[in-house]
């Protein structure tokens, strides 16, 4: 797995791994950058002006907007990580299962995708959350409960393909077993596929994740997530603009970021490729 | 004495039986009551068209897929229905070399762990074994040891087909199945590979069981053969007496079908001893 450095996809690859390496940097490092507390709330300086001690101002209770910024960059990519992990934990066993297993088993487990497909994700997320009753927790499981079909069917889509190469056939006939089969020859090919994916899709969950966090589902006040910022801002739209702009623009940021390193690494290893004859 | 024998094999694909009696009589069988035994120390060709089921066969053969109906026999015990662990224990004594060598390895491996995964499959988990076994096959099919930390895309197409011989003869096997091993190969390597693979014959004491579509390689390289098609056996000949004896009209068209060296000597009735004679 590397990156293409020498093709034409250089500068967009290259553009997305700094952005996200510089995302992670400023979230790992938040308390150093941070230039004051995120949570500290100075009533005197409420909506105050970008000045040398405020970068970027302060919000309507007077907390420095930079310093929330920063802190934001830790629990959005946090938050849209763990649900990552947790969807691929759960998707990635059962695309398995049924593209490997075939037959009755895919049917039912396909079935059941289906369903789930037919209800639109960010409703039935909402659904879910509500159920489960306001907080982070909570928003998560209700993400990665909704969110796993997808990549269900895309696995399972690859394993149907990676099954039927000749070398599967090979290491069945040197005796290797079905399990030990699925794992090395045909997960390990749909590896950077999943890699791909799942890089392009943290930038959507990062949005969505967001998007829940305004409507209040998500992140709860005074946390300092871009999405509860964004939904405080609200209301001072007219008179102090800026205090949507610049989560506006985090969040835009680490989606593209996200999506310019899934461009980059989507480009095939030639070397492994480019000779199918033999 | 038999080594592998197959009885009444039948596969249909797609096959269903409503109720349990019923025939199978929706498709065309891909392999239709095909009854074959491969003896020891023999190489039994296997002659027919692209898609009349040799492969098929083989891969029955093997176990790797799973007959509709008929019996698989390994010396007089019958595989049929073995399950996982006691196919595994036979595994090493048959084994296969794929006519596309390149795609029959994980591109992502490399040689070593191409020539390992037969080994550990089959108890050996010492790496050292491991590496030692593995070396040597390299060694009898002509390969240095610096091969194995090689991927199968860095070498080049003959060596890709010594590694599958050699990951289908590091456990020393005593059948081969050879699913075309030619036909990706160009003639001179094809001549390589055939003194190769009659070297380790003798060698390791194998049989083979030799598929193909041509058949000017045949006469020289098996001593029964059995021509194919429409996943039946229409007949079954000695090697050298395919082209003398041979009576059913497609077998005829088959061996017609071998271009001639010279145009003088085409549909010459011994055309085919001839050159191989010339050319060996």
């Amino acid at each position: 797995m590397k990156l293409d450095v020498k093709g034409k996809a250089k500068a967009p690859a290259w553009t997305g791994a700094i952005l996200v390496a510089g995302i992670a940097a400023v979230g790992i490092l938040a308390p150093l950058l941070a230039p004051s507390d995120p949570l500290e709330i100075h009533m005197a300086h409420r909506l105050a002006a970008p000045s040398v001690e405020y970068p970027l101002g302060t919000d309507h209770l007077g907390r420095c907007v930079l310093s929330r910024l920063i802190y934001g960059t830790r629990l959005s990519l946090f938050y849209s990580l763990t649900v990552l992990a947790v969807v691929l934990a759960i998707s990635i066993p059962i695309g398995l299962l049924a593209g490997y297993v075939g037959g009755r088993t895919d049917r039912i487990i396909m079935r059941i995708i289906d369903v789930l497909l037919a209800f639109p994700s960010l409703i039935l997320a909402l659904a879910v959350a509500a159920v489960l009753g306001p907080g982070e927790l909570h928003l998560l499981l209700a993400f990665a409960a909704v969110w796993w079909t997808g990549y269900a069917r895309v696995i399972r889509g690859m394993v149907l393909q990676l099954k039927e190469k000749d070398y599967v056939m090979a290491a069945r006939a040197s005796g290797s077993s079905h399990l030990r089969i699925a794992f090395d020859h045909v997960l390990r090919g749909a590896v950077r596929p999943i890699l791909v994916l799942a890089s392009l899709e943290v930038g959507t969950i990062m949005l969505a994740l967001a998007g829940l966090s305004f409507l209040g589902l998500g992140a709860q006040p005074p946390a300092p997530e871009w999405g509860v910022m964004l939904s405080d801002s609200r209301a001072y739209i007219q008179t102090a603009p800026r205090l949507m702009l610049y989560p506006g623009l985090a969040i835009a940021g680490c989606v593209l970021g996200f999506n310019l390193l899934a461009e980059g690494l989507r480009r095939p290893d030639r070397r492994s490729e480019s000779r199918g004859g033999a | 004495m038999k080594l592998l024998e197959a009885v009444e094999l039948t596969k249909v694909y797609g096959a269903k039986r409503r109720l349990r009696n019923q025939p199978f009589s929706e498709q065309a069988p891909a392999v239709n009551g095909v009854s074959l035994e491969l003896r020891q120390n023999e190489t039994l060709g296997l002659v027919g068209e692209s898609g009349c089921g040799k492969s098929t066969l083989a891969r029955m053969l093997l176990r790797l897929e799973a007959p509709t109906s008929g019996r698989i026999r390994y010396r007089d015990m019958d595989i049929t229905n073995w399950n996982f662990n006691r196919m595994r224990e036979i595994r090493s004594r048959m084994q296969i070399v794929f006519q596309n060598s390149f795609s029959s390895f994980n591109p992502a491996f490399d040689v070593s762990r191409i020539l390992a995964e037969p080994l550990r499959n089959s108890g050996i988990r010492s790496r050292d074994e491991q590496r030692r076994l593995s070396a040597e096959a390299l060694e009898s099919v002509g390969l240095s040891e610096a091969c194995l930390v090689r991927r199968p895309a860095e070498l080049s197409g003959g060596q890709q087909q010594r590694v599958g011989i050699a990951r289908a003869i590091v456990l020393r096997p005593e059948i081969l199945i050879l699913d075309e091993p030619f036909s990706s190969l160009d003639f001179s390597l094809r001549r390589q590979t055939m003194h190769l693979l009659s070297e380790l014959k003798q060698q390791l004491r194998l049989s083979y069981l030799f598929i193909t579509h041509d058949l000017s390689i045949i006469e020289h390289f098996c001593d029964r053969v059995a021509v194919m098609r429409q996943g039946e056996i229409l007949e079954r000949q000695a090697g050298v007496e395919l082209q003398t004896k041979a009576r059913h009209p497609y077998t005829r068209m088959l061996l017609d079908a071998i271009p001639a060296q010279h145009p003088r000597q085409r549909k010459i009735g011994h055309v085919l001893t001839e050159n191989c004679t010339r050319t060996e």
